[in-house]
Order: structure tokens, then C-alpha cells, then sequence
């Protein structure tokens, strides 16, 4: 029997989903790629386990964040995120407009500590509360709660042009 | 709320194509499997090497075998060792203690034999059923590197021999130590340790809670229930418990401590309709190092299955014509599975169950007939021995890992 049989399926159906996940988290398709392979390599290698577990996917997800984050650690020395946002582009437009918003978005939350933007895709793209979120990156609940606040705080700050995206102040 | 979801959601949307990456994962994990298995075998020699080395300083006597592998010979030295040094000494391979009489040699005390072949007295640990004492228990880690055990004044020892270092994170009543004897189980890892305070025979359970230590910052956590840890996996995955005192007697009833402190049951199939045969006890189930699979030995006619009186030149005694079983349950499906018969026949009592080495083999110890420790691959089917004890430990542990 294949030891990776059902893998591929697994991957074709839910590996867009993930893909666009490891894109929010790394803000580039070289990192999402990196990212998502080295997640997965973990998943084929216990796959037989996982699979008979029956939720393949969340594996998959709690490894997303928890390599993301590790990576973070790892890397945090050589790659300083910038401490302003670029100057925008001449001719770039109404903020309103979607692909500007989009383009504004990214470089904010490529400004972003990885945990910082970890705790932002947990709660507002996945939908998480808090305790899933504070569960999925290993930390307090209390630490979701601040690094949501910090993370909003500070893109309020960098990008104004994006607050009416941004839920209302908590503070 | 919705704006910023919405935006995020758009943003995803410009995220690379999935390509190929399913196929470069399993290529990654293929190579690393077979890293794996070099890095394996690696080591297997490595430790081959020392462990022949430890073989032949003490002299051993001849080496039987059992198939093509080799039997290694442990002859425990006579006489009492020197005290376990304040500093460093290498990774401790087992720990042992032998009968003997009189008692009051020291000989009951607990020995350590190092993985560079040399053998120290733990003074400060209780000994064994000495003056009542029950709780006198000592349990060295998967990879040798720590070793646990009670002091006289109660207090629960965990000692680094890489440093030797001591801390002392949990102390308990020393008349807790008389009624019981704890149970001390290692993750294979070596992050977690947890002590509970097993019944002795038919006692009811004491009100001792077991606990739960993260070895890297000593912290204590209590367990829900006295008894009975069947084993710690790695990470932070769940710990398994049975309490056959709470379930009923005999109802196989497994519970499995949750992160949030929940406990969840399960009855493994199989169980059920043989009641009388499924008996978890620390000593013969123990918790594979991912949480999922239990080993658990027991007899396939029950634990009051037909037994016979024999007659020996030392006596008359009660034996089994029936070996037991090893059994794996799968702890999320609750399904029993992988019935592998043991390699050699003994009498009257189950053997202990040393742990897991590795994914697919289990390690058994004979403490009397045959006395020894045997592997069993889950894989194969194929069972063996590994190391012949010509003198019989009473107690025993060892470093899984390192066999």
C-alpha cells in the first residue's frame, strides 16, 4: 500500500486554501511556497497517523502557524521588518479602490511582527476566537488580546488610509 | 470586522499557484525518512559499540542467541558499588536492584549501571521493601540522561547526569510512600515525568494526586485521579489513565486527559465481551511516544485463566501453560489490534513492560524465568531477546532508548 495514499487528494483539495493562508502570513509566493512545502513534508511523513486521525487539516494549519512563528524565531535576526511604510506610488489612486486597498494591506501587514500577523489572520480571516487562536500559537490568551490590539494599533498608525477596514477601537 | 475579513480575503486570493507542491513534499519527506534511517543506524552502532564495550567489562559469560541476533550478557557485579557521584557521569543505561540476604549489606539498594559500564549505589533513594518502605521506585529516562526517584524525606528527586544537577519538585507524607507504590513514567522525549501513586493489590486508591512535571521548568500539575498513568507521550499530547476503581472493576475503561484538564473514556472493542481479561496497570500498558497507540500485555485466558501446580527441587509453585499476549490499542479509535505472542515461556505473573524503543518496537523484561529483556517489533511480528540477566534483578528500568 502507498504509506502516502490519500496525501495528494488531501493536498489538491485543500492545499489552495492553505496556500492562501501561508500567502497572508508571509506576504510572498516564494515564503508561501517554502512555507506550505515544509509543512506538508511534515504532514506526508506522519501521514498514515494523521490521516487515520480524520482531520488532516487541522494538522495542517497548526503546523502552518506554529512554523511560521518558528520561523519567525529563527529568522527574526536577519530579516528587521521596515520601519515605515514605502512612500505610495504616484498615481496610485483612491485608497477605496480594491487593488490599491489590497496593496496597502500587504505592505501593512508586512510591517507586522510574524506573530502580530499570525494573531490578525487567526482571528480575522479564519474567523478564531481567541482561546483557538492563543491554542494554535501556544501562547495566553492574554497575549492573543495584546497582539491583536498592538497589530491594529500599529497599522491605524502606518496606514490611515486603511481604517475604516479595521474594526472599531477597543481602547 | 467584515471590512478588514473581506480585504484579507482578497488579499489571499493573490497568493502563488499550488503547483506541484504535493509531489516536493513527499520527495522532502522521503528524504528525510531516509536520513532518518541512516541517522538511525548510525546510532544503533554507536551504542552496539559502547554497549560491547560495558559487556566486556564485566566479563560477561557466554552469548546464547535466538535467531541471528546477538544475546548480550549483563552480569551485575557482587557487592556494593560506589555512591553516585555529585558531578556529571554519562547516560545511565538501567537501574536495578538485586535480592540478597541479608538485607542489611545495602545490597536492596538501587544501582545505576552507566552506559560506559559503571555501576554506582543511588544511596540517598529508598530502597525497595525495605522497613515497609513501598515507594521505594526509581525510573531513568528514555535516553539516560535523568533519573527520578524518592528521598527519605519524601521528597520526589529528578537528577540530570549530564550535570548533576538535582531538583526537588514535588514532596509527599512519607506514610503516602508506605501504603503505595508510585509509578514514575517518562515521556520518551524527556520533557515530561509523571508520579502517581499506584494501590498496592486490591487497596483502594490513596487521595494522593498524580502529577504531571515539565521537566524544564519543574513546574507541577495535578492530575485528576491517584492512578494510573499509562505512560507519557511526547510533546503536549494527552495523557493516558486508567481507573479501574471509579469504572468498575474490570470494565477496561481508558480516560485520556485533555489539555483543558477534561478527561474523555474510551472502551477499546474488543474489551468489552472479555471483560475479566482486560487489566491496565502501569507495569503492562504503556503509551506509545505519540500518544497513539497502547501496548498491554495480558493473558488470552484471562487473569484467572487455568493454571497448574508443579513441582520444582525448590519447592512447589503455580505456573501457566498460556503465555500472554501483547496487544496494541489504538487510543483514537479505540480498536485493538496486533496480537503478537511472546518468544519465551514463564510462569505466574505477567512480565513488566519496559516501553517503547522506537515507533514500532516494545520493550518486555523477565525479572525471574528467563530473565532478561526481550523486544517485540509491531511491525514484523518478529520478537527477540536483547540482554540476558544471569543474575536476576528484583527491580528494574531502563533507558529504552539506548537498547
Amino acid at each position: 500500500m502507498d504509506r502516502y495514499e490519500g496525501f495528494r487528494e488531501f493536498v489538491a483539495v485543500r492545499g489552495p486554501a492553505l496556500m492562501a493562508t501561508a500567502y497572508l502570513l508571509t506576504g510572498g509566493h516564494h515564503q508561501a511556497e517554502d512555507l506550505l512545502q515544509t509543512v506538508l513534508a511534515k504532514l506526508a511523513l506522519k501521514w498514515p497517523h494523521i490521516d487515520s486521525d480524520g482531520n488532516p487539516e487541522a494538522y495542517a494549519r497548526t503546523a502552518l502557524y506554529r512554523e511560521f512563528v518558528s520561523w519567525w524565531r529563527v529568522r527574526r535576526n536577519r530579516e528587521l521588518p521596515r520601519a515605515e511604510l514605502p512612500e505610495p506610488a504616484e498615481g496610485m489612486g483612491d485608497p477605496a479602490d480594491a487593488a490599491v486597498r489590497r496593496l496597502l494591506l500587504e505592505k501593512a501587514l508586512g510591517l507586522l511582527t510574524p506573530r502580530q500577523r499570525a494573531v490578525l489572520v487567526l482571528r480575522f480571516y479564519e474567523d478564531r476566537s481567541e482561546s483557538d487562536t492563543a491554542r494554535l500559537l501556544q501562547c495566553s490568551v492574554g497575549t492573543v488580546k495584546s497582539q491583536t490590539h498592538h497589530a491594529l494599533r500599529r497599522i491605524r498608525v502606518l496606514a490611515p488610509e486603511l481604517a475604516d477596514l479595521l474594526p472599531a477601537r477597543s481602547d | 470586522m467584515t471590512h478588514l475579513k473581506e480585504a484579507l480575503h482578497d488579499l489571499a486570493a493573490q497568493g502563488p499557484p499550488l503547483g506541484d507542491v504535493a509531489e516536493r513534499a513527499i520527495m522532502a519527506a522521503r528524504r528525510r525518512r531516509a536520513a532518518h534511517r541512516v541517522t538511525l543506524v548510525a546510532a544503533v552502532a554507536a551504542v552496539t559499540a559502547v554497549l560491547l564495550q560495558v559487556i566486556q567489562s564485566h566479563k560477561t559469560a557466554e552469548e546464547p542467541t535466538m535467531g541471528e541476533r546477538t544475546v548480550r550478557t549483563i552480569a551485575f557485579r557482587n557487592g556494593a558499588p560506589e555512591p553516585l557521584p555529585d558531578g556529571p557521569t554519562t547516560p545511565v543505561l538501567l537501574a536495578y536492584t538485586v535480592k540478597c540476604w541479608p538485607i542489611d549489606l545495602g545490597c536492596q539498594q538501587w544501582r545505576v549501571l552507566t552506559l560506559n559500564g559503571q555501576e554506582f549505589q543511588v544511596r540517598d533513594a529508598i530502597a525497595p521493601e525495605k522497613d515497609g518502605n513501598h515507594g521505594g521506585v526509581l525510573s531513568v529516562a528514555s535516553d539516560g540522561s535523568r533519573i527520578a526517584y524518592f528521598d527519605a524525606k519524601g521528597r520526589f528527586v529528578i537528577r540530570d547526569t549530564r550535570t548533576g544537577t538535582v531538583s526537588h519538585p514535588l514532596s509527599v507524607p512519607l506514610k503516602v510512600l508506605a501504603a503505595t507504590t508510585p509509578h514514575v513514567a517518562w515521556a520518551p522525549d524527556g520533557r515530561r515525568v509523571t508520579v502517581d501513586f499506584s494501590p498496592l493489590d486490591d487497596d483502594k486508591p490513596t487521595n494522593q494526586p498524580a502529577v504531571l512535571i515539565d521537566v524544564t521548568t519543574m513546574k507541577v500539575t495535578r492530575l485528576p485521579r491517584s492512578c494510573c498513568v499509562l505512560g507519557v507521550p511526547s510533546g503536549d499530547a494527552s495523557i493516558p489513565m486508567y481507573d479501574a476503581y471509579e469504572a468498575g472493576v474490570g470494565d477496561g475503561l481508558m480516560r485520556f486527559l485533555r489539555d483543558d484538564g477534561s478527561l474523555h473514556s474510551i472502551v477499546p472493542i474488543g474489551a468489552v465481551e472479555s471483560e475479566t481479561v482486560y487489566s491496565l496497570d502501569p507495569q503492562w500498558s504503556v503509551i506509545s511516544a505519540d500518544g497513539l497507540r497502547l501496548a498491554t500485555l495480558m493473558w488470552p485466558q484471562g487473569p484467572k485463566g487455568p493454571r497448574r501446580r508443579e513441582e520444582t527441587p525448590e519447592g512447589t509453585r503455580w505456573v501457566r501453560d498460556e503465555t500472554p499476549e501483547l496487544t496494541i490499542v489504538d487510543t483514537r479509535r479505540a480498536t485493538m489490534s496486533g496480537h503478537y505472542r511472546f518468544p519465551v515461556g514463564f510462569q505466574l505473573t505477567l512480565p513488566m513492560l519496559a516501553g517503547w524503543r522506537d515507533p514500532d518496537t516494545v520493550l518486555i523484561a523477565l525479572l525471574w524465568d528467563n530473565a532478561g529483556i526481550y523486544a517485540i517489533d509491531t511491525a514484523t511480528g518478529e520478537s527477540y531477546q536483547l540482554i540476558d540477566f544471569p543474575t536476576r534483578p528484583a527491580r528494574l528500568s531502563v533507558a529504552t532508548a539506548l537498547l
